[in-house]
């Protein structure tokens, strides 16, 4: 286990400096203001990570908001406006008390992407998504059990259509190629036989779904077996011969090495700038999870700890995924007193391609290199325009430059201010001659600007810049 | 539900409104509005040449104001979303049957756009007579799928899917299945658009392409160009992924800027009917003729579900429809791009033969589908409906809809069409 993932000891190679900590930040939340980004710096690796695993990134949530979710969540889902759901995660994100159970709850949601265009249940989407955030970080066999047989997945993948005289394959291929197998690794033959074994697990009528506050107590809307429907024969499922039925098909999937090295390639996917991670790293890793029983806070904790993380090619070598992107900017700039409005936030995604509880297909999201094309581009430019110059939230407010540059260090020439801020808006690494020229370009360029709109100047052309879509 | 309503700054900050009352509505709109200003119209060819090494072969034609590449088809889709009524669209007004099923909402023989003496078009339909009359309309009749499915959602999933169980194996749409089986390897744009808010609809689904929707070209263009443009010089990187930054940024910049001067170019004097299907089809136009390597385009246009008073509200939709595809049509013959573009109509289903009690009309089987562009074989193909020979007082389907999809992939798409569809549909031999 050691030859790929030691764990992460600073030294002079590769300190412990704003770069890592921003990366950090970014990738296993969404971003860092100017404070955090010192506080972490000054108490060192150990205290940081294991700050970030234990979910108290942000020490303090602010002033109401585990009140202000849960009251959005039962308006969003009343409402039936799937954009308002989605405002209600991405304040979770935004200013939640725990980003990285945020970012694992995101990476389920592409894992086991299922779309509200099909589930027109924001009940339902709700609460997969609860599954993801509250299962997400332990074994695997769990959070894929509780997923499977939650009706929002069986609805998607047409599990009440799937009978023993007439099988629907749509469950049991994706729950192979995407959810735990991955491609290549079963045969047409194992997705048939699997479909029998699953064959009777279905949803309860689904007429009782309209009525009823699905937050009373006495709401039930669970996975319902139907005997008549099971097919009690013979099966073979990836060479093992019995009366399998749903059950068994999972435990057997889990049992497959071909399962933690999914689950591997998943948790990289999310964490990993390209071509970081190499297959013997993640064979290596795969096989760590099977000895932890695909135990998922094991496979987080390895690689947020490990050297590979925090080594130089992984250091701005990801595309800025939306979420990133958005709300790293938002975090950075302080805007958290006087938040730019979720809903807005929401369209904003979707512009810049994550429509939040609709991927766009089973699939999920690619991500990477094609989060940018010509339409998003446009739509991350112009989100940088609303905010340096409005902030987007209701009384148009922009962030508060001044007060942003009067907390910084060393505020007293415009190349040190320009500077921190390429730390604080980019993670630029001040040592790095290739960063120290462009923070010497931009200052060029600001100081020609009147000193009133000098920062905001500054930061749009920061965010603007290319360095700004990589994290 | 009553809410007890939380205590908090926070809330109040993000919705204002809730203090009042309960009302949480935000409509989200940038509140920046769009300014036309300090845009370069046309790209420096020199200084693009200097950079030419990054930049992908679309820019590099479209810089150079070169058409797109000839040999690829382009399909635009409209979706006659809600259910046609056929009947009232493509009149069969030789037949008795029509006059009785029709008491109320029955159009006048005098008024109707004559295709031949046994049916004429919708008196609002000129757009589409007049390409009928060009020889550039196909009007397919009679079509449908067997055991037709009266749920507008079930049915569209049908259309979507290509499948008659409304969904695919892997999830696909059949035009995001003809993607995937179509799309080269290093891509260099999007595949498709979807024009209209919110997701792309599900015939566009697919494994490998890009597909991104987009409502009003506004949302193509930068609110800040020259700022854009300008840190795009900061800060780029050595490695791979750096520079494919760069090339997307400048690519972006590119089209931005290419898009913008058609915009601002009238290059033809063609207008668009000012509704909201003209404008989409508008948007359709330009995107083409901006050089978009993007082969497929949809559209939706809404309102066909007519269950009362349908005569002025139909003819409205019938009217807007065929108004705007020739509009897009001779847009594109003006811009001399119309040889590479076919326009594909349909609806989920067609309506009931006999009006209802609200003189409108209820979910019913068969519908006509149009294809138009210059390459159609114009002309009408499929057996007019036969209004003496009903079953259980419906339309006999005549045509399985995967006979029209199935041409156009194999005469236009130049995709096998049993690679979309599964098996070999006869061809219609409109294209």
């Amino acid at each position: 286990m050691n030859k790929y993932w030691k764990p992460y000891q600073p030294n002079e190679q590769m300190p412990w400096n704003i770069p890592r900590v921003w990366m950090l930040h970014r990738r296993a939340g969404f971003g860092a203001n100017w404070q955090q980004l010192q506080r972490d710096v000054k108490e060192g690796f150990p205290k940081t990570i294991s700050r970030v695993l234990s979910d108290e990134t942000r020490e303090q949530a602010p002033d109401g908001s585990e009140d202000t979710t849960d009251y959005l969540l039962k308006q969003a889902v009343q409402s039936r406006q799937l954009s308002r759901l989605s405002a209600w995660w991405i304040l979770k994100m935004y200013l939640g008390p725990d980003p990285f159970a945020e970012r694992r709850t995101l990476m389920w949601h592409n894992h086991f992407a299922t779309s509200n265009r099909t589930i027109q249940n924001l009940f339902r989407m709700y609460t997969q998504n609860q599954i993801f955030r509250e299962l997400g970080n332990g074994k695997f066999a769990a959070l894929l059990e509780k997923t499977i047989k939650d009706p929002a997945m069986l609805v998607w993948l047409n599990a009440n259509d799937n009978r023993n005289t007439r099988p629907n394959e749509n469950l049991s291929r994706e729950l192979m190629e995407l959810f735990t197998l991955g491609i290549g690794n079963y045969t047409e033959k194992d997705v048939k036989e699997a479909a029998r074994a699953l064959a009777g697990w279905t949803t309860s009528d689904e007429t009782m779904q309209q009525q009823g506050d699905p937050f009373s107590d006495s709401y039930e809307d669970k996975m319902k077996v139907r005997s008549y429907w099971q097919d009690k024969f013979f099966k073979t499922i990836l060479g093992k011969s019995g009366i399998w039925d749903g059950d068994d098909l999972l435990r057997i999937v889990l049992e497959h090495p071909a399962t933690s090295k999914r689950l591997a390639w998943r948790v990289c996917d999310e964490l990993f700038g390209e071509d970081v991670v190499s297959d013997e790293a993640l064979s290596e890793l795969a096989t760590g999870l099977r000895e932890h029983d695909l135990d998922m806070s094991w496979a987080f904790e390895t690689v947020l700890k490990s050297e590979l993380f925090f080594s130089k090619p992984n250091l701005k070598s990801r595309i800025a995924p939306p979420e990133t992107y958005v709300l790293g900017c938002l975090i950075a700039l302080d805007t958290q007193k006087c938040p730019a409005s979720t809903l807005a936030l929401a369209d904003i995604f979707t512009s810049l391609g994550r429509s939040l509880f609709q991927p766009p297909n089973v699939g999920g999201w690619d991500g990477g290199r094609l989060w940018l094309n010509a339409r998003t581009v446009v739509a991350r430019s112009n989100f940088v325009h609303a905010v340096v110059g409005n902030g987007l939230n209701r009384n148009a407010t922009p962030p508060n430059f001044d007060g942003i540059v009067e907390s910084l260090d060393d505020n007293k020439s415009a190349g040190s201010v320009v500077g921190q801020l390429g730390e604080l808006l980019l993670g630029l690494d001040r040592d790095s001659k290739e960063d120290q020229a462009m923070i010497d370009a931009v200052t060029k360029e600001v100081e020609k600007q009147p000193a009133k709109s000098r920062w905001a100047h500054a930061s749009r052309l920061m965010l603007n810049s290319n360095s700004a879509q990589l994290c | 539900m009553q809410l007890p309503l939380p205590r908090g700054k926070l809330l109040e900050n993000l919705i204002p409104s809730l203090t009042r009352r309960v009302t949480i509505y935000l409509p989200f709109s940038i509140n920046v509005e769009y300014q036309m200003n300090q845009r370069r119209t046309f790209l420096k060819a020199s200084a693009l040449i200097s950079m030419s090494p990054l930049i992908p072969g679309f820019v590099d034609r479209t810089a150079f104001g070169q058409e797109p590449d000839a040999d690829k088809p382009i399909i635009v889709v409209v979706e006659m979303n809600g259910g046609n009524d056929g009947l009232n669209t493509v009149v069969p007004y030789g037949q008795r049957g029509y006059r009785k099923a029709r008491p109320k909402i029955r159009i006048d023989k005098d008024q109707l756009l004559k295709i031949d003496d046994e049916v004429g078009l919708n008196p609002a339909m000129v757009g589409f007579k007049e390409l009928y009359d060009d020889g550039a309309l196909a009007i397919i009749n009679s079509v449908g799928y067997p055991n037709p499915n009266r749920s507008h959602f079930e049915s569209m999933a049908i259309w979507h899917s290509a499948d008659l169980k409304g969904t695919r194996a892997n999830g696909n749409g059949w035009l995001g299945q003809y993607l995937d089986e179509s799309v080269p390897k290093e891509r260099i744009d999007l595949d498709g658009w979807f024009i209209g808010a919110g997701t792309v609809p599900p015939a566009l689904v697919n494994r490998r392409s890009q597909i991104a929707s987009v409502e009003r070209l506004q949302e193509l263009q930068f609110k800040s160009l020259e700022t854009a443009k300008q840190a795009s010089q900061f800060g780029k990187g050595e490695s791979d992924v750096s520079s494919f930054v760069s090339r997307c940024m400048t690519n972006s910049f590119a089209s931005a800027e290419h898009l913008e001067s058609i915009m601002k170019s009238k290059t033809t004097d063609v207008r668009f009917p000012a509704t909201a299907l003209g404008k989409k089809l508008s948007v359709v136009s330009r995107l083409i003729r901006s050089g978009a390597a993007s082969r497929t385009y949809y559209t939706i246009q809404a309102g066909y579900d007519t269950h009362a008073n349908q005569l002025g509200s139909h003819a409205n939709l019938l009217g807007e429809l065929s108004s705007s595809v020739k509009a897009l049509v001779d847009d594109l013959k003006q811009a001399k791009l119309d040889q590479q573009v076919v326009v594909l109509a349909f609806s989920e289903f067609g309506r009931r033969v006999e009006e209802n009690q609200s003189q409108g009309t209820d979910h019913g089987t068969a519908g006509p589908v149009f294809v138009a562009g210059t390459h159609v074989k114009g002309g009408l193909y499929g057996d007019v409906p036969d209004l003496s020979n009903l079953e259980m007082g419906d339309l006999k389907v005549k045509l399985d809809f995967r006979q029209v999809y199935g041409t156009l992939l194999d005469n236009w798409l130049n995709v096998p069409s049993e690679k979309v569809l599964k098996k070999k549909y006869e061809s219609l031999e409109f294209i």
